[in-house]
């Protein structure tokens, strides 16, 4: 769910277009030709089929709709309420908002930041990063190698 | 979380997570079609939450003001308007206002923009002191896709 909303803030249309060009692969792929005439059976299954591909691109079409509509930049943030309970509503915003970053960002934008200080910064934190990987990597070895009996 | 392949070998749009996106409106299906229609059915409830001082703002879902309050509407002085006590009660005097005036509130969709102590408070107020039923909660922070310059770092 987080995802998903993380998604559209960053490409509106990807979730619509993917699922329009999924839908048109799966029709191509059952290797039928819509102008051949064949069967009754065939010909039913076929106009199901386009049916269920109708829906399928209805669906997808009122996902962009939908974001045309709501149309800001606050979609990825924005969190719907369900089955009346505000405070699990209240939880997964302050998530996305830790996922993303958001108050770390907004923190260090307070104030300028010049480019000296934020080369530095950037590289004291990947090398933070890629040490703590490593350090990942070389304890799960060794979690494993231990219930390998070693 | 329900996947693509889901949404492909189903005919209908699928109900749960989604419910919130599909075209049963953005408030999770919940508001009929006449009551998205009319500005006052859907109040807006912003909440500026600044470091110093928080600003509530109810208005209407066009963005009319309908009652403020703030941290200093409520009695308090300098820097305990940015409290927790602050927004609180300003949050519990909108709700006092709105009931004065006779307006029926029956949805509320919360805005929340910055980071300071009111944010968390004013959520908790409206949960708690009153029975406003709340649609959405979205948050407004304006974030610059790197925009103005800040001011200069502060040298202590």
């Amino acid at each position: 769910m987080f995802g998903l909303n993380i998604l559209r803030q960053l490409s509106g249309r990807t979730l619509a277009t993917t699922a329009n060009a999924c839908a048109g692969r799966r029709l191509m792929s059952t290797g039928r030709n819509p102008l051949s005439t064949g069967d009754d059976r065939e010909a039913s299954s076929l106009q199901s089929e386009n049916a269920a591909s109708e829906n399928r691109m209805q669906f997808a079409n009122s996902l962009t709709s939908m974001i045309h509509n709501m149309g800001s930049s606050v979609i990825g943030r924005a969190v719907p309420v369900t089955n009346g309970n505000p405070a699990s509503a209240y939880g997964r915003l302050n998530r996305i908002l830790t996922e993303n970053n958001i108050r770390r960002e907004l923190f260090l934008r307070k104030r300028y930041e010049k480019p000296k200080y934020k080369r530095q910064r950037l590289r004291r934190e990947s090398h933070a990063r890629l040490f703590k990987e490593e350090v990942r990597r070389k304890v799960h070895l060794v979690m494993n190698m231990r219930n390998w009996g070693m | 979380m329900p996947k693509f392949s889901q949404m492909l070998n189903s005919d209908k749009p699928m109900k749960g997570d989604f419910s919130g996106f599909i075209g049963s409106g953005m408030y999770g299906g919940r508001l009929a079609k006449e009551e998205t229609e009319d500005p006052m059915s859907l109040l807006i409830l912003h909440v500026h939450a600044s470091s110093n001082n928080t600003i509530l703002s109810l208005t209407d879902a066009n963005g009319k003001v309908i009652v403020n309050a703030s941290g200093g509407t409520v009695g308090f002085k300098k820097a305990q308007r940015a409290g927790f006590e602050a927004a609180y009660q300003a949050t519990a005097s909108i709700a006092a206002t709105v009931k004065e005036r006779g307006i029926n509130v029956k949805a509320v969709e919360l805005r929340l923009k910055g980071f300071g102590t009111g944010r968390e408070a004013a959520f908790k107020a409206v949960h708690s002191v009153t029975n406003w039923v709340v649609m959405r909660i979205v948050d407004t922070t304006p974030i610059p896709f790197n925009g103005c310059r800040p001011r200069k770092a502060r040298r202590l």
